[in-house]
């Protein structure tokens, strides 16, 4: 099974997810090095990931 | 409709405005050109960031529709693979312990540096601090009076002796075995977390990970947790297995935090995972190893990557 492609939410670039990530994981988008939660996989989707301050 | 070297001169200068009022300390020597009908540019910037405001101006200002890689970028000094003949450099002498702090004044430690070493010098100060990139990539401030060797140039690149990891792809370790990165790890059961350190007596949760694979495999990971998890490969976390590094955050705060994988006593042959995870954890204040399972009981799983490829473990 191929791995599906989502439009990264920064850049608008195809992102690449793992068709085995688990939701919470994050995955970076290759085009503009932003980092992407993976907030589900059934349908897959992600959204920019923020940490938190110290 | 204005020449383009008008267009080009008022677009560097509102960058480099929007870039002083961003920063602190401005490190930028470069000098911009129009000729011969197209951009040059001469000189260097501290960080990418710097670089990408520049090639975002001039695209908005000459061709919006031109690709925005397509116009020149000056060199990043703090670009791993930028020359060594394009830095300045200083040294650090044996038996000096370098706190890296990420102002110029303050206390926000986000380092350390425990060896003798040459490091690139970004902005030299007579006293207070120097700005400063340490081997493993970290750019902050040290005590200026610690940076030796001013104007000494080296011939050849200094930090050609350092093994970093690959991207896309485990390294193989430089020496070491991974039960003996486990015997390493586990000498430092208790030891105190703090913040920012990576020494053998105190370390946060990046800082105890890097300096473990360090000593044990002589792989320099970057310092930094979220740096540290764009190297290698992605592992799922089904296929988690020792030697491993393992990403999580909390669940209450998003806040990151890494550990290293190891075999547990029932996995000898360390084929497999459901061994335990070592974190310098800031909760408990030390260092401490559970169980895989408790470890991401606690925490929300965010990643897991094979930074080294540990012979006798292939990939699965």
């Amino acid at each position: 099974m191929s791995d599906p492609n989502l439009p990264c939410t920064e850049c608008g670039q195809s992102v690449a997810v793992p068709s085995d990530a688990t939701p919470g994981e994050l995955v970076i988008c290759d085009h503009c090095g932003v980092e992407l939660e993976v907030t589900s996989m059934d349908p897959p989707a992600v959204a920019v990931f923020e940490e938190e301050e110290k | 409709m204005s020449h383009p070297a008008l267009l080009l001169r008022d677009a560097i200068a509102g960058a480099r405005a929007e870039l002083e009022a961003r920063y602190d300390v401005l490190v930028d020597s470069t000098v911009w050109a129009w000729s011969g009908g197209a951009v040059h540019v001469e000189g260097s910037v501290l960080v990418a960031a710097q670089a990408d405001a520049y090639q975002r101006a001039i695209q908005d200002a000459l061709d919006p529709d031109r690709p925005l890689n397509s116009w020149p970028r000056p060199a990043v000094l703090a670009d791993l693979s930028t020359p060594f003949y394009l830095q300045t450099w200083g040294r650090i002498r044996s038996g000096t312990v370098v706190d890296l702090y990420r102002g110029p004044e303050g206390d926000d430690l986000q380092t350390q540096w425990t060896e003798a070493a040459m490091v690139r010098v970004f902005l030299r100060r007579d006293a207070g601090r120097t700005l400063v990139q340490l081997p493993d990539g970290t750019v902050g401030w040290m005590d200026s009076q610690l940076v030796g060797g001013g104007g000494t140039q080296p011939s050849s690149d200094p930090w050609r002796r350092y093994v970093r990891p690959h991207v896309g792809r485990p390294i193989d370790p430089r020496s070491g075995t991974l039960s003996g990165v486990a015997r390493i790890a586990r000498a430092r059961l208790g030891r105190p977390y703090r913040w920012g350190g990576n020494r053998r007596e105190a370390a946060d949760c990046s800082g105890f990970v890097q300096s473990v694979l360090y000593e044990g495999a002589g792989i320099l990971l970057p310092k930094n947790t979220r740096d540290q998890m764009r190297k290698g490969v992605r592992v799922a976390a089904p296929a988690v297995r020792s030697g491993d590094v393992l990403f999580v955050r909390g669940r209450s705060k998003n806040l990151m935090h890494v550990g290293l994988v190891l075999p547990g006593s029932d996995d000898p042959d360390l084929t497999h995972g459901g061994g335990t995870v070592i974190h310098s954890c800031l909760s408990r204040g030390s260092v401490i190893e559970e169980p895989i399972d408790e470890f991401l009981d606690i925490y929300r799983f965010t990643g897991a990557r094979r930074i080294v490829a540990w012979p006798g473990l292939e990939l699965q």
